[in-house]
């Protein structure tokens, strides 16, 4: 803002000096009268605004949503009142959107009167490109006079916390896991169907219950409708494990390896959250990072809240990861390791999980396609021959530009 | 939301023009074609602006080059007086705002034109003769357009949708015009209470001191004078005796007439038509004589100012030759402009002396320097002639018959009312004689460094009897020790003060505990220090607890760790505005038992 108005300022003075100069050379009544009038102008709005800003008292309250995925748009509502006994005029609302991209993170709005008295609603939104935790204003109200020459900052100290989690895809389809059985024990269960559910007890019948499920010695019993109720016996784990490696980020911008395995590991964790999948999350992002395992969307908005933040930082190998955490991996679940292709050495350490019932899916990003152009049925071909010779199954395979939802419907 | 706004914009930069250039029409003898010109090149313009066409933008530099090549040329051939370069300037920047108005909507070459409008409307009171009906609606339009595309420009700026904009229920349209037209009258009423006083002490280029007019209008007046005295001298031959003395007279005008006549002659034809004027009994009637006379004398006074514009016209062409002496040309030109405004013969004199000492110390050719030396001559003896005419005149001894001294003394003699710098003298005087201030750089320089010595003095006073009404209610507030309750509440009240002062507004909404965390969140202040103060502050103003005077050095204690890690946390300019806000509202900062 002081920027745009200095070049203003700068003119205005020179104009002003240039008419008081020649006024003070050359007798010509214009002169002085075209200064005189300028004097009086600025003088007018400078007090103007004085005025405006010593007498006008505002309350501003912010409102967003504390969470957005990347390149969504933030919709941001501000509330403004005018507790002074003047109304306001020419005010300029800023609001520091730190999330938005260079010149949209400054977002401003004109509010040409505010009278006193009630809210003043202002709606405005921004792109946010890039994932991360924001920390939302402060905003800050100008002051203009009339002409909008010049102005007043007065800052309100009003902020916001907003986490833009990293944008995920829709994964159709993902490898089978592993079936485990629950951790905990003491419920007695009885198979009924065969199938995957546990009869748990018995309840009243409620409207909209199936007649298939109720319990007709307990209705005769008891006379009255009452029902089966069953518990899923089903449960299934699994554990998602990366190393955002400093030295191995590879390529630009969104176009880099930790940028893809922070989406994959999103959307891999959103998709086994919904299908109410216990998960555990292991990485390292410069700070060994441990979830433990959970289920529901609270447990998928901590794994969200941390991608969000997470930096390629890590100095240390997906081996000495794996090395460490590896005892910690419960039998009987899914192992997904999603790494670049330069770590797979590190493969073999992990096939011996086997014997514990614990299967392996890797999702591998072949590293040498963000770095050159690459011509992409090649490098695939080669890098699934050579997997396919140290190892006897055939893993994921992510490149750059890859449409990353058609790649699960392949698996 | 800039497309909504560009064709307003290139609307009101439009009429900016028209505006200006209504001022400047009599320096522009193609008004018409340059309005015709201007409409084209808007038009071609708007025709082709979503084609950012790179062979436009190409013709349109070019253009500006050869345009500013143009007025470097003509600046360079020029009398380098003011006048003449002013005039060059606003025809070179006519010509750019048509090249410019090709391209208009490229929105950077629309904001050229506007800017390049200001120079062009600065300029208009050196080329307007009379201000009129015309000259003032351009004058106060320009100004509108002006205040009207700033308040668009506003607009633009913050993208305000123009479907918003209702100017039927627009406050803030309503006080831009009051401030137009308050500033307008408070200039007013600046202009009439204080008058500019003219100092002219030199500049760039020679000055332009406007005391016989232009030579056009020299001529003009001269052929005019010619004319009138050439009848009153053939009515004035026949009422003569002699036919003798008929031809004696017609033979003087012939000879005064004449454009190549050398001073001599000129002074010879003069005297023989002043002896048959004042030659008694002529029988001429009451009047004739008087008014022949004033003719004479005006008519001579021309001929010599009129060969003193001839003879620096001449010089300026002689060093035409030589377009790059630019300094040997700014000098010269403004002795001899010295030399034509000279008051007496000891200036005259000296002039001609730095003139005849410029030219021979100037890297001109031989043969350059010896014409502008008889030049110089030339235009040495012209003033001296025009000085001992205007002297003789003002004794009057050069006519014998009362009357005619009278009409003279009357009529002819005081100085031109333009004359400089007896007129700069009489200026303030004559035109607002009620008011004695008048404005002068050296003036504004005084008043503003005499207010800013009041200010240098009295904030230091100012800031002491602060600091003192401030260690005032420190001693108070310490006073309050033998009473730890009332202390203690004291002291929080006095922290809640600063911390408003500091930015943290204590809403009324929040308990004070809350208010701590949010404090202590807000400058992230782990070690709950201000929570602790609070939780103390809680309990001396609503338990029954007998409070100890460890309580007030713990307190104490807190209250100053507290201030020490909040003013760490801030820049020191801040902290210097903050505490001077303190200084004001008398709060104490860090505060220390006995």
């Amino acid at each position: 803002m002081l920027k745009e108005h200095l070049k203003k300022w700068v003119f205005l003075l020179v104009i002003m000096l240039s008419a008081l100069i020649i006024g003070l050379k050359v007798y010509a009544g214009f002169y002085h009268l075209f200064f005189w009038f300028l004097v009086s102008i600025v003088v007018m709005n400078l007090v103007w605004i004085a005025i405006q800003y010593f007498s006008t008292r505002l309350h501003l309250v912010r409102t967003i949503i504390n969470r957005v995925q990347e390149d969504e748009t933030l919709e941001v509502e501000t509330l403004i009142r005018n507790d002074g006994l003047l109304p306001a005029f020419n005010l300029v609302l800023e609001d520091n959107l730190s999330c938005a991209k260079g010149q949209e993170k400054k977002k401003s709005l004109l509010i040409e009167y505010l009278g006193a008295g009630p809210f003043l609603k202002k709606r405005y939104n921004c792109a946010c490109p890039v994932r991360g935790r924001y920390k939302i204003g402060p905003l800050a109200v100008y002051f203009f006079d009339p002409l909008g020459l010049f102005f007043l900052k007065r800052r309100y100290q009003v902020y916001s916390e907003l986490y833009v989690y990293p944008r995920t895809f829709s994964i159709k389809k993902f490898p089978d896991l592993i079936k485990g059985v629950p951790p905990w024990f003491g419920l007695e269960t009885s198979r009924v169907s065969g199938d995957e559910d546990e009869f748990f007890g018995i309840r009243e019948y409620k409207e909209g219950d199936p007649i298939k499920k109720i319990h007709w010695i307990s209705t005769a019993r008891k006379n009255q409708l009452i029902v089966k109720q069953f518990q899923r016996q089903t449960f299934f784990r699994a554990t998602i494990v990366f190393n955002l490696e400093k030295d191995k980020n590879f390529g630009e911008g969104k176009e880099r390896i930790a940028e893809y395995i922070i989406k994959i590991a999103a959307s891999v964790a959103k998709y086994l959250i919904e299908k109410d999948i216990s998960l555990e999350l292991i990485a390292n992002t410069g700070e060994m990072v441990h979830i433990p395992f959970n289920r529901g969307p609270e447990h998928l908005g901590d794994i969200f809240k941390f991608l969000a933040l997470a930096q390629a930082e890590s100095r240390v190998s997906l081996g000495e990861i794996f090395e460490e955490y590896s005892r910690g991996i419960p039998n009987d679940t899914t192992l997904i390791v999603i790494m670049p292709d330069t770590d797979w050495r590190y493969l073999p350490m992990m096939l011996p999980l086997e014997k514990r019932n614990i299967s392996l899916v890797p999702l591998i990003l072949i590293s040498s396609t963000f770095l050159y152009p690459f011509q992409k049925q090649e490098v695939l071909k080669y890098t699934k021959i050579k997997l396919s010779k140290l190892f006897n199954f055939t893993p994921i395979l992510f490149s750059r530009g890859d449409n990353l939802e058609e790649i699960f419907l392949k698996c | 939301m800039k497309d909504e706004y560009f064709l307003t914009d290139l609307i009101l930069t439009f009429f900016l023009l028209v505006s200006v250039t209504l001022l400047l029409k009599e320096a522009i003898s193609i008004y018409w074609l340059y309005l015709v010109f201007i409409i084209c090149g808007f038009w071609f313009s708007y025709l082709f602006k979503d084609k950012q066409n790179e062979l436009i933008k190409l013709f349109v530099t070019a253009a500006t080059f050869v345009v500013l090549a143009w007025m470097a040329y003509s600046i360079l051939n020029s009398s380098f007086l003011y006048k003449d370069v002013i005039l060059i300037c606003i025809k070179g920047a006519l010509f750019l705002e048509i090249i410019l108005s090709f391209n208009v909507c490229w929105i950077k070459y629309l904001a050229y034109m506007q800017a390049l409008s200001i120079p062009l409307f600065m300029c208009f009171p050196v080329v307007i003769k009379n201000y009129n009906a015309v000259s003032i609606i351009a004058i106060l339009g320009y100004f509108i357009c002006w205040i009207v595309t700033l308040k668009v420009k506003f607009y633009e700026f913050f993208n305000k949708p123009k479907t918003e904009i209702n100017f039927k229920h627009n406050y803030s349209t309503v006080l831009l015009a009051a401030i137009f037209i308050i500033s307008l009258c408070v200039s007013g009423v600046l202009f009439f209470k204080l008058p500019f006083r003219k100092v002219i002490k030199g500049g760039i280029f020679p000055q332009y001191v406007d005391m016989e007019g232009t030579r056009e209008n020299i001529e003009k007046e001269y052929y005019d004078l010619q004319e009138k005295l050439q009848k009153k001298i053939s009515e004035l031959s026949s009422k003569l005796g002699s036919a003798e003395d008929g031809y004696s007279v017609l033979g003087s005008i012939s000879s005064l007439i004449k454009e190549s006549s050398a001073i001599k002659e000129t002074e010879k034809a003069q005297q023989g038509l002043i002896s048959h004027l004042n030659t008694p009994g002529l029988g001429l009637e009451k009047g004739e004589g008087e008014e022949t006379a004033i003719i004479l004398k005006n008519f001579v006074d021309k001929k010599a100012a009129l060969n003193l514009k001839r003879t620096i016209d001449d010089m300026m062409n002689a060093l035409k030759e030589n377009p790059f002496n630019i300094k040997a040309r700014i000098t010269i030109g403004a002795l001899a402009n010295k030399i034509q405004n000279s008051n007496s013969p000891q200036q005259l004199s000296e002039y001609e002396k730095q003139l005849k000492e410029a030219i021979d110390n100037s890297s001109l050719d031989t043969s350059v320097k010896k014409e502008l030396k008889e030049l110089a001559r030339q235009l040495k003896e012209w003033k001296g002639f025009q000085l001992q005419q205007r002297k003789m005149y003002s004794e009057g001894k050069i006519f014998e018959k009362e009357e005619i001294k009278e009409a003279l003394v009357e009529q002819i003699l005081p100085p031109p009312a333009k004359e400089y710098p007896q007129a700069l003298e009489k200026y303030p005087q004559t035109k607002s004689p009620s008011f004695n201030l008048a404005v002068t750089l050296d003036l504004l320089i005084k008043i503003a460094l005499k207010w800013v010595l009041i200010l240098i003095l009295c904030i230091p006073i100012l800031f002491l009897v602060l600091y003192f009404l401030t260690e005032k209610q420190k001693n108070k507030l310490i006073s309050l020790c033998k009473n730890p309750r009332e202390f203690i509440i004291n002291l929080y009240g006095n922290l809640r003060g600063v911390l408003i002062i500091f930015g943290s507004r204590y809403s009324g909404i929040l308990a004070p505990l809350s208010y701590a965390e949010w404090v202590e969140h807000r400058y992230s202040i782990k070690n709950n220090l201000f929570l602790q103060f609070t939780a103390k502050f809680e309990e001396a103003k609503y338990s029954q607890h007998i409070l100890k005077s460890e309580d007030v050095s713990l307190v104490l204690n807190d209250y100053n760790d507290f201030l020490k890690i909040l003013f760490s946390n801030q820049k020191k300019f801040y902290l210097v505005l903050r505490y001077c806000l303190t200084l004001l509202h008398r709060k104490p900062l860090s505060i220390h038992k006995g």
